[in-house]
């Protein structure tokens, strides 16, 4: 399972990097680590939830596919590609047969070797390799966050505040289900689906 | 939705940044620094006949920040905080206003000087 508290953001010049949770921390303003345990599960919640809605991984992480008929070439389900490709055929690894083809940014190709459609080559295959990105782009990694503070800021009442106060402190509001052209899902508001939209897995 | 951890999870984003150090001294004796958010009253705190007078202040102070020998006391005008180098006595020491049913969040002093 893909521990996103743990995965690094990098930004700026040097860059400076930074792992999820402590952006979570800096946003709380939470100093001390009594409740690290509480805000990873937060961040493990928002960031499943983004990886379901852009259906796609987020984190670098093991991922595997299972094919049962023959292709003469497979597009990658899940990118982008990192390492590690090994290929069952039948039962049999039969990595070696098989390479990586990087065709564009996004489509990842394993083409076997043994020919075009030729139905001897397998019966059914099974794809294992680590797909995902590790720092994670800074916009991605800000909207896990955000997915995440929505927990904090209201998940026990069935969703994130618009607004919170103290009398005689002050009050924040927060953005509501729609700020801007983007609309907020679940935990996630308006800004942060504007970003995983632009990291959606779209199928022709 | 009413939970006391929630409620002392607002209280911590709040008053985290927005609190500074007063120390507070018992007449008893025993001098405590302590995190608490200062404020004036506003005029509409103000009411004619009314305890808060024109320029007391209010501290809020997270309960799980005060230390438990203040915990306990009642204090009065005979105890002093210091803010910013001045020193006020307590008017009014309240633990009921911000609870949680029986959990005490904050408290609320006004303080005079």
């Amino acid at each position: 399972m893909a521990d996103f508290s743990s995965a690094t953001v990098e930004y700026g010049p040097g860059p400076t990097s930074t792992t999820l949770l402590e952006m979570l921390k800096s946003q709380l303003d939470v100093t001390d680590d009594s409740r690290d345990d509480e805000l990873a599960l937060y961040l493990q919640l928002a960031g499943e939830a983004a990886e379901r809605y852009i259906d796609n991984v987020i984190v670098l992480q093991p991922v595997n596919e299972t094919f049962n008929r023959y292709r003469s070439a497979i597009t990658l389900r899940y990118y982008p590609y990192i390492d590690g490709l090994t290929v069952m055929v039948d039962g049999q690894d039969m990595t070696s047969e098989f390479e990586v083809i990087l065709k564009d940014g996004l489509d990842t190709a394993v083409k076997d070797r043994c020919g075009v459609r030729r139905d001897c080559c397998y019966k059914q295959v099974i794809l294992t390799y680590n797909a995902g990105r590790e720092p994670l782009p800074a916009d991605l990694g800000f909207a896990i966050v955000q997915g995440a503070m929505g927990y904090e800021l209201g998940g026990d009442q069935g969703g994130p505040a618009s607004r919170e106060s103290i009398v005689g402190v002050g009050s924040i509001e927060y953005a509501g289900a729609s700020d801007g052209a983007a609309v907020g899902m679940g935990m996630f508001p308006g800004s942060a689906m504007a970003v995983l939209s632009a990291y959606k897995r779209w199928v022709c | 939705m009413f939970n006391p951890a929630r409620y002392r999870r607002l209280y911590r984003r709040f008053l985290g940044p927005l609190s500074q150090t007063v120390t507070i001294t018992l007449a008893a004796g025993g001098s405590y620094n302590v995190p608490a958010h200062v404020s004036r009253y506003q005029e509409r705190d103000l009411v004619e006949g009314g305890p808060i007078q024109l320029g007391d202040l209010r501290l809020i102070i997270r309960a799980d920040q005060l230390p438990d020998a203040l915990a306990t006391a009642q204090l009065s005008y005979a105890d002093a905080v210091t803010i910013d180098g001045r020193e006020y006595g307590f008017i009014h020491w309240d633990s009921y206003s911000r609870t949680v049913g029986p959990e005490i969040i904050a408290y609320e002093a006004t303080v005079r000087g």
